[in-house]
């Protein structure tokens, strides 16, 4: 293929990412429509200094990291035990672990409202066994979104550990306990470790997807835990604050690309240390 | 529970199931302080089996292991001071050749300084001092083995296991390396078990020999008594034996090429042997002398033989000394 | 998939810890929706669990529902457009990096693959703003284009890993027996790329069909997708109108998965394992 013809196959690609992504993605920071420029400057510094604000980037942050630590520790075990059995039935469970990915992100957390809902299955539950006749507020708190976002990102937690775990060797854990290793020990010095990257590139899709949901808490979460994309929805579509959106949209990146940084970095240092 | 032999690995009527499959069955086996004992038999014989039962990493279903005269049939195989040196090696890619080395003295929380010390030990004993800051795979595949090896004897274990160490070197390698085991076996004294399924590397390694059939031993012993005496006709053909005939009074024999005479048909047969009437196949030129393939009545019988008069199609005599003749159990 | 060798652990080793943790990861991820398929099948007007008798009352108001009737096509439309169009720019795209001896391929490589690191309602706000506010483009446009972004990446990763499987002296030895270049593409690359076509198209079309964030800024009079729909009708409503919608949506995607699995193999599409 002549460098000429690449060029020109080239051309259609280049010219969607240039007009439907980075042309509109810089100029959401530099020119949102109706706003004098630098405005959006402006409001992120007003944000950065109201507690309000700041509770929001706070509860985003939080709730992004919960839900990254679980997913973390329960897909690592579901990965490893996948990736080290032998059984016939362990590719229908990756299966199944995967299957969820095919619904929309509605239907699944739509399952929490049947779980969480005031006549749902916790609260008929607490009421049926007599163990309380005013069973607690579970919708609309911060633990229904960690749940119900948890419950999302799950597979994908599971299919990063999974790829870099079926790497590994099984013999490498066996020849550690041979050394007289514990199986703590082997887990902690070889599995760890080696298992690192794959862990590091999930927690980084599982924060960033957590951080930056949208139906999720707004479903669960209510009007009462507002987070960062609530917050950009509002500001977009219902007040229509265009500086104030691009605002909290650069806010929401910048907290992404910060915690995906941290992450590879702890990441190489545990390896190295 | 100490069971009063002064073997370091003793197996008592050992068997491992998988399912229907019997991979190891009723083995039992003795191996004697400071020896190497070589566990061989053909592909599937349960070699492995037997080692990792050993090790710790399966258990049997049937019988008992004891290791250092105690009763370690469950024990799991950290409990187990055992050092393993894997076929694909299993050196662990994200440490240092040294910490590699030092891993097993680690978490047995030996203090820091010793562990450099020992590592380095280890590594000398393996001629590899000089490597102890590269990764795994920055090293050659006989490097890698020899850092396996010295990762296993710096635990000082009770016994040594070893499951075909040789077989992922190429040929000028592998015998190299062999010298090399046999010297390191020697200088550290460590009892070492070693799997192969090459006679020849057993035959020269070994203090005992262990032949495995199907899971069963076939027989075991030093390799001077096996070797010339081969107990059926599965030992022998694993050693290399290849003339098996039914001769009267002493049944289904074998005997090695060079014993068989190639004598003319019309002499007189010597005293101390029997001999048959057979014709020459084929004759392959070997240099000091030639492989003839005999046809006699019905047995294919290879002689070596160096008479120039001998001719592809020739009728001759062929002669078997009785005391060059191994009879063997059908 | 890869395994990584037959364990030598016995097995009689059991690890309850990991077991009891997988177990909840599974009831977390499962579970949720078993509760959903049992509620639509209610005769109550609540989400109500244990389910109120049993009735098929709430999948006929679904297929009654417009709104859910007009997002289903709108959903279906726009997830089949944005796939041809991303794939349709997306296999040239991926062609020219992988033979193109381009210099910087890895740029342009990383340049295509960049929307997937921009937060979804950020790709939204940018396009809804910029587009559709600033320069006036309809609705249905910029949900299409916001769409087919979303999706390009999938497609160039996905056909580039089956492109940088293939052999390009596949190419070549096609060539020099004489083929042209446009006969050598449709006769030999394109069928090599066919594995990684498929698995970009399902894998894209899925994507898009239930995306929310972009939908959602992005709609327009009669743009309104089906995801948005539900979600909008949740936010308004408690009754289990939703929960059928979920169970006919939980069948077509066990039917997507078992399509996916023939053609290329179900894990190997959405897990992204062994590509
Ligand atoms: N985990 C297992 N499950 C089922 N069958 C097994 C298992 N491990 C071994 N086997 C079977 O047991 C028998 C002995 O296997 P083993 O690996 O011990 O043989 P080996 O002598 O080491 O052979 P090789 O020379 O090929 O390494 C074989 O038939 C093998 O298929
Ligand atoms: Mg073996």
């Amino acid at each position: 293929m002549s460098r000429r013809n690449a060029v020109l196959l080239l051309v259609p690609g280049l010219a969607l990412l240039l007009f439907g992504f980075l042309v509109p993605a810089v100029m959401m920071l530099l020119h949102p429509p109706d706003t004098p420029a630098l405005d959006v400057g402006h409001r992120l510094a007003q944000m950065l200094a109201d507690p309000f604000m700041l509770g929001i980037i706070w509860r985003t942050l939080r709730i992004g990291l919960i839900v990254t630590a679980v997913c973390l520790l329960l897909g690592f075990p579901v990965a490893y035990l996948l990736s080290r059995s032998t059984s016939r039935w362990s590719g229908l469970l990756l299966a199944l672990a995967i299957f969820p990915l095919l619904l929309s992100n509605v239907v699944r957390t739509y399952g929490w409202l049947v779980v969480l809902g005031s006549k749902g299955v916790i609260a008929q539950a607490l009421t049926g066994l007599g163990i309380t006749d005013h069973p607690p507020q579970l919708l609309y708190t911060e633990t229904a979104v960690v749940a119900g976002l948890v419950q999302l990102f799950l597979p994908l937690a599971i299919v990063s550990c999974y790829s870099s775990l079926s790497g590994i060797e099984a013999r490498l854990e066996d020849a550690a306990r041979g050394l007289g290793a514990s199986r703590t020990a082997t887990f902690r010095l070889v599995l760890l470790p080696l298992a690192m990257p794959g862990a590091v590139v999930g927690a980084t899709l599982v924060f960033a997807g957590a951080a930056t949901a949208y139906t999720t808490p707004v479903l669960l979460g209510g009007t009462r835990q507002t987070m960062l994309s609530l917050q950009l929805f509002n500001y977009s579509s219902v007040t229509i604050d265009w500086a104030g959106a691009s605002a909290v949209a650069l806010l929401m990146t910048a907290l992404v690309f910060a915690v995906a940084g941290a992450s590879a970095w702890a990441g190489r240092r545990r390896v190295t240390a | 529970m100490r069971d009063g032999s002064d073997a370091v690995v003793r197996l008592a009527k050992v068997s491992r199931h998988f399912g229907d499959v019997a991979a190891v069955d009723g083995v039992d086996l003795e191996v004697p302080a400071g020896s190497l004992t070589a566990l061989l038999g053909p592909s599937g014989c349960g070699k492995t089996t037997t080692l990792r039962m050993i090790a710790g990493y399966e258990h049997p279903t049937a019988g008992q292991i004891f290791i250092d005269g105690r009763d370690a049939t469950g024990l799991a195989p950290e409990k187990r001071n055992i050092g393993m040196v894997f076929q694909s090696y299993a050196l662990f890619p994200h440490l240092t050749v040294a910490k590699n080395v030092g891993f097993g003295l680690k978490v047995r929380g030996v203090a820091r300084e010793e562990i450099r010390r020992r590592a380095h030990e280890a590594l000398e004993l393996v001629g590899l001092s000089e490597l102890s800051g590269r990764r795994p795979r920055e090293l050659s595949g006989g490097q890698q083995q020899r850092v396996a090896l010295a990762r296993a004897i710096a635990i000082r274990p009770s016994v040594l296991l070893l499951d075909e160490p040789l077989s992922n070197l190429d040929a000028r390698l592998r015998v190299q390396m062999r010298a090399e085991l046999a010297r390191i076996q020697r200088e550290s004294g460590i009892t070492t078990i070693l799997v192969t399924h090459d006679q020849e590397e057993a035959l020269q390694l070994a203090d005992q020999m262990v032949i495995l059939d199907s899971g069963r031993v076939a027989q075991a012993g030093h390799p001077r008594k096996i070797f010339p005496a081969p107990a059926n006709r599965f030992v022998a053909t694993f050693l290399g034996y290849e003339n098996f005939l039914t001769l009267p009074g002493r049944g289904l024999v074998t005997i090695r090429p060079e014993h068989v005479a190639v004598l003319p048909e019309s002499g007189t047969a010597p005293d101390g042997g029997q001999s048959r009437p057979g014709t020459i196949s084929r004759i392959t030129y070997r240099g000091t002398d030639s492989l003839v393939t005999l046809d006699v009545e019905g047995d294919t019988i290879l002689a070596a033989a160096s008479d120039p008069d001998l001719h592809e199609g020739s009728r001759v005599r062929t002669f078997f000394p009785d005391d060059r003749v191994v009879p063997l159990a059908s | 998939m890869s395994r990584a060798g037959r364990s030598l652990r016995p097995a009689r080793e059991r690890r309850p810890v990991l077991t009891v943790l997988a177990v909840a990861a599974y009831l977390i991820m499962l579970g949720p929706a078993l509760f959903v398929v049992a509620v639509a099948f209610t005769s109550g007007s609540t989400i109500t669990f244990p389910p109120e008798g049993f009735s098929l009352r709430w999948f006929g108001a679904a297929a009654s529902y417009r709104p859910f009737l007009d997002g289903l096509g709108t959903s279906a439309l726009v997830a089949t457009a944005a796939t041809v169009i991303a794939l349709a720019v997306g296999i040239p795209a991926t062609l020219a990096v992988h033979r193109g001896r381009l210099p910087g391929r890895a740029v342009v490589q990383n340049l295509f693959l960049s929307p997937i690191v921009l937060p979804e309602l950020v790709l939204g706000l940018a396009l809804y703003q910029q587009l559709m506010v600033g320069l006036g483009v309809t609705a249905s446009g910029v949900l299409l284009i916001g769409h087919t972004i979303l999706l390009l990446p999938y497609a160039v990763r996905v056909t580039g890993a089956s492109l940088a499987l293939a052999d390009p002296a596949l190419e070549e030895a096609a060539r020099g027996l004489g083929a042209g270049p446009v006969t050598t593409f449709f006769r030999v690359t394109l069928p090599v790329l066919r594995p990684g076509i498929a698995a970009a198209a399902v894998l894209g079309f899925v994507t898009s069909f239930n995306n929310v964030p972009l939908s959602l800024l992005l709609q327009g009079p009669g743009t309104e997708t089906l995801p948005v729909a539900m979600l909008q009708y949740v936010q308004t409503s408690y009754d289990p109108v939703v929960a059928a919608v979920s169970v006919v949506l939980l069948l077509a995607a066990v039917v997507v998965a078992v399509v996916a699995e023939r053609l290329v193999g179900f894990n190997k599409i959405f897990g992204g394992i062994g590509s």
